[in-house]
């Protein structure tokens, strides 16, 4: 994880679209922690909106542990919050947004947060299931379908990037998208 | 807070009837911009096929969804791709200045400056 260095632009918002940010959806991340609500399932695989399963991945739903995740590969000790397999849980939520009002997100997003919240009690998952984006293990992934499980790509929309163009992802997307 | 509950076109959900003793699964993703719309439409259709020839496993695909941040007609094509779409309300970010961490460029939603990372 690299530090920002920031300089301060004097250019009004007018002239700066999300286009240019790249990344409009971060200030809402936090949203995903509705996935604890969805209580009418005892186990909930969650996956950002960026990943591609690339082999079965329901065999997560047994899993004894009640949190589940993928050590983040810029910052291994913590987990990466774009695979989770959880136990939802109204109590679970309620914890996390008391922790959000009263500590908030040392990284500003939910992968900060919820690592705050289950510190050192979660169980780890073979990176495979979430093989985040690096220009190696992106391409490989795909190129090895029977190693990897699911595949990332942070700039999902982005036509422009390779994993959401190539041929094992466009194929699901209608043709008028 | 969870306000609407949009019951997807896809056949593959539970029959109640049928399967009260088992465990209810869900797949879930979320959705809050448009730009990501092509990801999560990938994700459905890939656990889709990548689970094809399991029919032993009964689980729903879900997603949570925006609707103030999201196209109407965004939302019409996730519910042919999702069993059940599910809308929330945004959780905003309380200190949006930490996001810096991310190493990622933000706009402030309050301020008059634009930030751009010079790390790169």
């Amino acid at each position: 994880m690299t530090a920002c260095s920031c300089f301060h632009s004097p250019f009004s918002r007018g002239r700066c679209s999300d286009a240019v940010i790249g990344r409009p959806d971060l200030d809402t991340v936090l949203t995903k922690l509705h996935v604890f609500r969805l209580t009418q399932y005892s186990k909930v695989i969650f996956l950002d909106a960026d990943v591609l399963p690339v082999r079965p991945l329901s065999h997560l739903f047994g899993l004894d542990h009640e949190f589940a995740a993928v050590p983040d590969v810029g910052w291994p000790d913590i987990f990466n919050s774009g695979v989770m397999v959880l136990s939802p849980g109204e109590d679970k939520f309620n914890q996390l947004h008391d922790l959000l009002n009263t500590q908030g997100s040392w990284d500003g997003g939910d992968q900060g947060l919820l690592n705050e919240w289950r510190g050192d009690n979660w169980h780890r998952l073979r990176f495979t299931y979430n093989t985040t984006p690096t220009a190696a293990y992106t391409s490989v992934a795909l190129n090895y379908p029977t190693i990897f499980t699911s595949s990332r790509d942070a700039e999902a929309a982005t036509p422009a990037t390779p994993l959401l163009t190539s041929d094992s992802a466009l194929k699901y997307l209608p043709s008028t998208l | 807070m969870l306000v609407i509950v949009y019951r997807g076109d896809r056949s593959r959900v539970f029959h109640p009837s049928s399967h009260t003793s088992l465990l209810m699964h869900a797949f879930v993703t979320l959705l809050t911009s448009d730009s990501y719309l092509p990801g999560a439409l990938a994700l459905a259709g890939a656990l889709e096929d990548v689970h094809h020839s399991d029919q032993q496993v009964v689980y729903e695909t879900v997603c949570l969804v925006t609707p103030h941040t999201l196209n109407v007609r965004s939302i019409k094509l996730l519910r042919r791709a999702f069993n059940v779409v599910i809308g929330v309300e945004v959780i905003a970010q309380p200190d949006a200045q930490r996001l810096a961490l991310l190493g990622e460029c933000i706009l402030t939603s309050r301020g008059q400056n634009v930030r751009f990372s010079a790390s790169s």
